[in-house]
């Protein structure tokens, strides 16, 4: 594959978890890697190397979506043991389509279990902040309202335009109650909240959490002011390498104003200590953080 | 021509800086209407009885219709359902949008229409690697090209139907021919001469995945905001309500602005929507303009100028009716091209009217000239038409720069292309209707 179209593919993958959050985003690849064997035209010679070349590829995006290149890993390990020569295309087509259909299951079942263990750490009366908030986080905050009758408020942080304006539709259609303010504002609401919920891209082995701009910040200032801090991430999210062997993506922008040209650099994502987060949820319950 | 002599110059000064765009287009017309009130060129009431109010009826129902839609999200998820169609096949691309564009400009503004299309075909062909200058360009050319359909369509069409009394079926019944003939011809044009940009992506299996993924981030932005379903059905409703009243306006003796206001009003009433609000998406700077520019001709009408013009200038030209077509055909198209089409046809109505009184042309052929002359020469250069500068406008705020060479290398072929079908179908049309 071009370098050309790696960055493309790179520039899209960060740009979709910046507004959709990494777990829809990894249901998305996973349904767009079907759609694309679906219209692929090609040989049998040539099919299944270029599915295995795609996957290689989406394995290493910058920075790694771990959730999404663990599952890609299970789907190379069983289409190498599930393909034959003798298969045609649109055997192994079928083959391929059926193993990814199978690991989308398997995302959405731990998110869902994620989810159902999230509504024991909602309780009537709390005020929580999100920031950037997940599709696991709004279900967990939707399903405490709508199934469990919990009376409870959300403080959304706007980070990002296209998300807050997400978050907000899916809180106001449930009718939970909440405000929006800037992330930057957080101070001024600080005293009325007690929990805070966040979701993650990645959880290191180094005891780091990669997680959407501007989420350090906000954890800190949570975690001085004593409010409880919940992370909400399935195990497909836990890596086996360091903080820094994320790849998380840096750029650098040219800037100017009154009359000074400078460079902006910006990283992608934040890395948050795990020692400021005091809960974390798994599809298994709640996890120990020293395991 | 007693006391001509500020008007003209007035004129000219205000013809520059709209040209030019070095004010405000609004401003430049009201001011220059105001230094006519002040040396007493026209009294107050004399001024405002030169607006035709028909047009600015016509436009403001229309505006007002469309913002309801807009608010409704309809046209968001129109346009995002046609990129999910195009299943990102750079023809489909320019096939499906075109063909929406040009259906969307015929029946609403093309200014509305580019604002829609543009930035979503932007996102679609720059996060493929596509050329999107080429598609930025067909689309501001094809809004033009579908506006010339009707009479609601393109602003010049909207004048010379309102100030002549053209009615919305004779609009579309004596345009249609040229429009569509126009529309497949330069769309086949630009998929000849950039064959190697719209080859298809199914062999490849990266872009393939990264369209899909394009396609959802399109949805997730695009389609943030809430449709909104009783607006939308209430909405479309007025819409063809309002576009029924208009093709049985000689039945219902209703003029097409009464009935854009009309329907509107009603819009507005059943809809339940914040009335500031939708105002406040009215373009009362363009409907400033028009009044101005209504003003201003006017003026130069009263003090025997446009007289001297058609004159001096277009009845030279002899009494032969393919001449005389052929000569409005042209000219419309190439001043269009450079000067902003809008006070071009105010101009040329007047002189119109005083070519036919000397020389009767049957089945309003010479108004057809004019129309088609002014929409299709609208795409000659990059501020030719209203819909070419906020598409270049929306291109540059997405970083893609379109310079006024790079837009003209494109759109002069495709004005000659569709002046000369418009030629062909006028000179056959007056051959068959002498």
């Amino acid at each position: 594959m071009k370098k050309k179209n790696k960055q493309n593919m790179y520039k899209l993958f960060r740009e979709l978890s910046d507004v959709s959050g990494i777990a829809e985003m990894t249901i998305m690849c996973l349904e767009s890697f079907i759609e694309s064997i679906r219209q692929l035209k090609c040989t049998r010679e040539h099919c299944d190397p270029l599915y295995f070349e795609l996957a290689e590829t989406v394995r290493r995006a910058q920075p790694n979506i771990i959730p999404l290149m663990h599952l890609l890993e299970q789907f190379e390990k069983e289409m190498e043991k599930s393909i034959k020569p003798e298969m045609s295309v649109e055997d192994v087509g079928r083959t391929a389509i059926a193993c990814l259909q199978e690991k989308i299951a398997q995302f959405k079942n731990n998110a869902a279990q994620v989810t159902q263990n999230g509504l024991n750490y909602i309780n009537n009366n709390d005020v929580i902040i999100v920031h950037s908030a997940s599709s696991v986080v709004t279900n967990i905050l939707v399903q405490a309202k709508e199934k469990l009758g919990k009376k409870f408020s959300v403080i959304i942080l706007d980070h990002n335009p296209v998300r807050t304006r997400k978050t907000v539709q899916t809180l106001r259609d449930a009718d939970v109650e909440h405000i929006v303010t800037p992330a930057h504002n957080l101070s001024h609401y600080i005293e009325g909240a007690n929990k805070m919920f966040v979701g993650a891209l990645t959880i290191t082995s180094d005891r780091q959490i990669v997680a959407p701009t501007g989420t350090a910040g906000t954890v800190s200032l949570c975690h001085y002011d004593k409010i409880v801090v919940h992370l909400f991430a399935n195990t497909l999210h836990y890596s086996h390498r360091k903080a820094t062997d994320q790849y998380i993506y840096k750029a650098k922008e040219d800037a100017s104003g009154a009359n000074l040209d400078f460079s902006i650099t910006t990283h992608s994502h934040d890395l948050v200590s795990l020692d400021m987060i005091d809960h974390i949820i798994t599809e298994s319950g709640e996890s120990q953080k020293e395991a | 021509m007693e006391g001509a002599v500020v008007p003209i110059i007035v004129f000219i000064i205000v013809y520059i800086a709209i040209t030019f765009e070095l004010v405000n287009k609004a401003v430049s017309a009201l001011l220059g209407v105001m230094v006519l009130l002040i040396l007493h060129v026209v009294s107050e009431h004399e001024a405002v009885a030169l607006i035709d109010f028909e047009t600015i009826m016509l436009l403001l129902g229309m505006m007002s219709i469309v913002a309801v839609l807009r608010k409704s999200g309809f046209f968001s998820m129109l346009s995002v359902k046609i990129a999910q169609l195009t299943k990102g096949s750079p023809l489909k691309i320019l096939i499906l949008f075109s063909f929406v564009t040009a259906v969307m400009s015929a029946f609403l503004d093309n200014v509305t229409t580019v604002l829609i299309i543009i930035p979503i075909i932007i996102e679609l062909t720059r996060g493929m690697g596509l050329d999107s200058k080429l598609y930025v360009i067909s689309q501001a050319v094809i809004s033009n090209i579908g506006g010339t359909a009707t009479l609601i369509g393109d602003p010049p069409n909207i004048i010379i139907g309102s100030k002549v009394g053209l009615t919305f079926n004779q609009f579309i019944g004596n345009l249609i021919i040229p429009v569509v003939i126009s529309f497949v011809v330069v769309l086949w044009y630009m998929w000849f001469i950039n064959k190697e940009k719209f080859k298809p992506i199914d062999t490849n299996m990266a872009k393939l995945f990264s369209v899909q993924l394009l396609l959802e981030k399109i949805r997730v932005e695009f389609l943030n905001i809430k449709i909104d379903k009783k607006i939308l059905v209430k909405g479309l409703c007025c819409l063809a309500i309002t576009i029924l009243l208009f093709i049985t306006q000689t039945i219902t003796k209703m003029s097409p602005g009464v009935v854009a206001v009309f329907m509107a009003m009603i819009l507005f009433t059943i809809s339940g929507v914040d009335v500031e609000h939708m105002l406040e998406e009215v373009e009362w700077s363009t409907l400033l303009f028009f009044a101005g520019l209504f003003i201003l001709v006017g003026v130069l009408e009263h003090k025997g100028v446009i007289e001297w013009i058609a004159n001096n200038i277009f009845l030279k030209i002899g009494d032969n009716p393919y001449v005389m077509v052929l000569t409005v055909l042209w000219v419309s198209g190439i001043i269009s091209g450079f000067l902003d089409n809008i006070p071009f046809t105010i101009t040329m109505i007047p002189i119109v009217h005083l070519m036919l009184a000397a020389t009767p042309i049957p089945n309003n052929i010479l108004w057809w000239a004019l129309s088609l002359g002014a929409c299709f020469g609208g795409n000659l250069t990059m501020i030719g038409a209203s819909a070419n500068i906020v598409s270049v406008g929306i291109a540059k705020q997405s970083k893609v720069n379109i310079s006024f060479l790079e837009f003209m290398k494109a759109s002069v072929v495709i004005t000659f292309i569709t002046l000369t079908i418009a030629s062909v179908f006028l000179t056959i049309y007056l051959w068959l209707s002498l």
